[in-house]
């Protein structure tokens, strides 16, 4: 069985992990394509839940859920590219997919959340998920920028 | 002469780039193309650069912006957009603003208004709006007082928005006077302002009014509550122009300091309690939350010892001595002549009728809190109005009517109204408002309902008597048949009534006998629809003629814009004049009168001569 030869898996699991954050990457971006869909027809139909002066606060979390969706959708789709080309190493590459999935479900979630449950000028208290959901997303940032670095030079030995 | 920099740097930048661009070109390529880059920078600048502040304007108006724990309603949009919104659509916003090409809406337009022997050309110079009270008409000298300075004076704010515009103007001296005509807003049309007061015919202007002189307080937000104080443009100085989020609310630099750590604003979403820093009418008791509408709804000026200023919260009474005001009012309610009174008794005894109730538009807390539905309940001005989510008209909540209103406490009525109002159930008759809260306001050429709310009674045959509400609807009709039917359907007994016109038409009578107020509002019902609906009106007509050529401005003005809508009368309104209207009172005359002309001429004879007089 090839699934227990350990140099077989080695080989698929760097693959497997491209294809997870590309498959993640597209998929949510279609998702917040559509979400992008569905705040332009509620600007065509002027829903007043959406547009009334007292949605200010809505409008704009909606807004920015998209936005960050839609970022951080390509982000997974760099986030794979990544992998595949620069091949990071093993633990600064499992602590970067993790942050990057939760900052890919934490930011737009909570600026949906916070959408939904506006109150007045403040958004719903599920904004909170969004400082959660940025300090995973710049820890991934920083993860593979670090896991990038050049490699040090072996000292060389004399004699 | 940063614009200029800014234009230069731009126009080189722009012709570099041009340069550049037609590199290796013809020297008539490059010459096109700096001249066409300096010029599309130049002129994108340009379309960028503020325009320059109107510093005359900035002087002339009071010194506005945040102060003594004021934040402003700029502050408060952040936060509260909807309510803010709302109150931005209102005409309290809007009751005093800088005089600009967006709020000025009457016709500047170079013509000369005439009225009370004073002559002034209107005009306009670029965003200046401009009086001149100088030699004016064809190049000949005016009629104006020699004291008035010759010259432009500069228009630069205004008060009113929704009926009428009136104008503030610097005096010599620096105070803000009043423009002595104002515009009427729906009939694009200027009067005299002593003619948009309802007050004796007078040869000369009264005195203008002063804005530090008891307007500012209530048209503006944060001004001084001393209405004795006298300033001089710059120190009377305001948070804002217009009734703004903290005349109710109270001021908010405390809430918006407080608020700006969202753990606080957090935690008080969670646990659903009020903020302590701030006021919310909702939360107050009525007597409190009535009291935010009442420092400036009242007639009271009356101040108790402790005449600090009145903040939202407050109690009113701890400011205002309404027992004294109400007291003084009973007191003169029998004077032949007003202006016998001092000014400070005149102005109250002229604001209520005899029997307390407010006859003057926009007092309307003194005539609420003395009715049995908030001394005894809960009402208050919130009960019925919404300056958040209401109709701008009347400020009255947009899913209010007047079931929705009275049913919270009297449901009892609605299960069988007809029974109650002996009148069909989607009648004006079973509109609780016009029997309880009848039309006996006299405010802005208009009538305005009364808001002591109360049950109508066989009165208004006296001076200064209220007008009654059956009557007001059967103009046609006699207090004596009021009378009547208020014993036959409810009980009500009611005082003997003068012989001599108890079984005349109460139209009749209040049109050609009345006092002043009544007169104007009798008019008034002329032209309201229920009224029309509801009463013969050839019985009324002739008197309504009569009102054409009443000795008061206002009366005159109100019947004249009648007779234009429902009798189809063609009238100068501008030349409506205290004497007899033959021509146009012929148009209304019967010749076979319901009322014998007798019986006509006696009542007009009998007119009752105390004069009135209500600024307002």
């Amino acid at each position: 069985m090839s699934g227990n030869d350990p140099k077989v898996s080695a080989e698929r699991r760097v693959p497997d992990e491209v294809r997870f954050h590309l498959r993640l990457g597209w998929w949510s971006l279609l998702l917040f394509a559509c979400l992008g869909l569905t705040l332009e027809a509620m600007h065509g139909f002027k829903v007043d839940w959406y547009l009334n002066v007292a949605s200010e606060t809505r409008r704009l979390m909606f807004r920015l859920a998209h936005a960050h969706g839609t970022l951080l959708a390509l982000l997974h789709v760099a986030f794979g590219a990544t992998l595949a080309v620069a091949k990071p190493t093993g633990r600064a590459r499992r602590v970067a997919s993790r942050a990057l999935i939760a900052a890919g479900l934490l930011l737009p979630a909570g600026f949906l959340l916070g959408g939904f449950g506006a109150i007045g000028g403040d958004p719903g208290m599920g904004i909170g998920l969004v400082p959660l959901g940025a300090l995973c997303l710049l820890t991934a940032l920083f993860t593979v920028g670090w896991s990038l670095r050049p490699p040090t030079p072996a000292p060389e030995v004399k004699g | 002469m940063n614009a200029l920099l800014w234009l230069g740097v731009a126009a080189s930048v722009g012709g570099l780039v041009g340069v550049l661009a037609a590199r290796g070109a013809g020297w008539t390529v490059r010459a096109i193309a700096l001249l066409g880059g300096s010029t599309a920078a130049a002129l994108s600048v340009v379309a960028f650069i503020p325009p320059a502040p109107d510093v005359d304007l900035e002087t002339r108006t009071p010194e506005m912006g945040p102060s003594g724990g004021f934040a402003s309603s700029d502050t408060c949009r952040a936060c509260h957009p909807g309510q803010y919104e709302s109150w931005h659509d209102s005409f309290h916003r809007t009751m005093t603003q800088v005089a600009t090409a967006e709020t000025v809406v009457a016709d500047f337009d170079g013509r000369v208004v005439e009225g009370y022997g004073l002559a002034a050309r209107v005009f306009r110079d670029g965003e200046q709006y401009l009086v001149d009270f100088g030699p004016a008409v064809d190049g000949e000298p005016g009629p104006n007082d020699a004291s008035l300075p010759e010259g432009p004076r500069r228009v630069v704010m205004l008060t009113g928005s929704h009926n009428m515009q009136a104008f503030w103007m610097t005096a010599a001296d620096g105070k803000l006077e009043q423009l002595p005509f104002v515009w009427l807003i729906e009939e694009e049309r200027w009067i005299a302002n002593d003619n948009s007061f309802l007050q004796p015919p007078a040869d000369e202007p009264a005195d203008p009014a002063i804005w530090g002189d008891g307007c500012v307080y209530c048209h503006a937000t944060g001004g001084p509550w001393d209405s004795e104080f006298v300033g001089l443009n710059g120190d009377t100085a305001v948070v804002e122009l217009g009734i703004a989020c903290e005349r109710c609310h109270g001021p908010a630099e405390e809430h918006v300091l407080a608020n700006s750590s969202p753990a606080r604003r957090y935690a008080l979403h969670l646990a659903g309690e009020g903020d302590p820093t701030i006021i919310n009418p909702k939360r107050l008791d009525h007597v409190r939350s009535a009291a935010l509408c009442g420092h400036c709804h009242t007639a009271c000026e009356e101040a108790v010892d402790n005449d600090e200023d009145f903040f939202a919260g407050d109690l009113l009474s701890d400011h205002l001595d309404f027992d004294a005001m109400h007291a003084m009012a009973a007191e003169a309610s029998d004077v032949v002549d007003p202006d016998d009174l001092d000014d400070d008794v005149r102005d109250v005894v002229e604001a209520f009728w005899r029997d307390g109730r407010a006859r003057v538009a926009g007092r309307e807390y003194d005539s609420m809190t003395l009715s049995g539905c908030y001394l005894e309940g809960e009402m208050s001005c919130t009960s019925c109005h919404r300056v958040h989510g209401g109709d701008p008209n009347g400020q009255v909540a947009h899913d209010s009517t007047d079931r929705s209103m009275c049913a919270s406490c009297h449901q009892s009525y609605f299960a069988a109204v007809e029974a109650h109002t002996h009148h069909p159930a989607q009648s004006a008759g079973s509109d609780c408002r016009n029997c309880h809260m009848p039309h006996t306001s006299y405010g802005l050429l208009s009538a305005t309902r009364s808001h002591r709310m109360a049950s109508p009674g066989a009165t208004g045959l006296g001076g200064r008597e209220t007008p009654n509400a059956c009557n007001l609807c059967h103009l046609d009709q006699s207090v004596a048949w009021t009378a009547e039917t208020l014993e036959d359907w409810y009980g009500i007994e009611s005082e003997a009534l003068p012989e001599d016109r108890a079984e005349l038409p109460a139209g009749v009578v209040w049109m050609l006998r009345g006092d002043p107020v009544q007169r104007a509002i009798a008019g008034w019902h002329y032209g309201w629809a229920p009224s029309r609906e509801a009463s013969e009106l050839g019985v009324v007509r002739p008197a309504f003629g009569v009102l054409l050529a009443d000795p008061y401005s206002t009366v005159r003005q109100i019947a004249g814009r009648i007779a234009v809508e429902h009798e189809g009368m063609t009238i100068d309104m501008d030349a409506l004049a205290a004497e007899p209207q033959e021509a146009l009172m012929r148009e209304l005359r019967d010749p076979d009168p319901s009322v014998p002309v007798e019986t006509l001429r006696r009542l007009l004879n009998e007119r009752i001569a105390v004069p009135a007089s209500i600024p307002e």
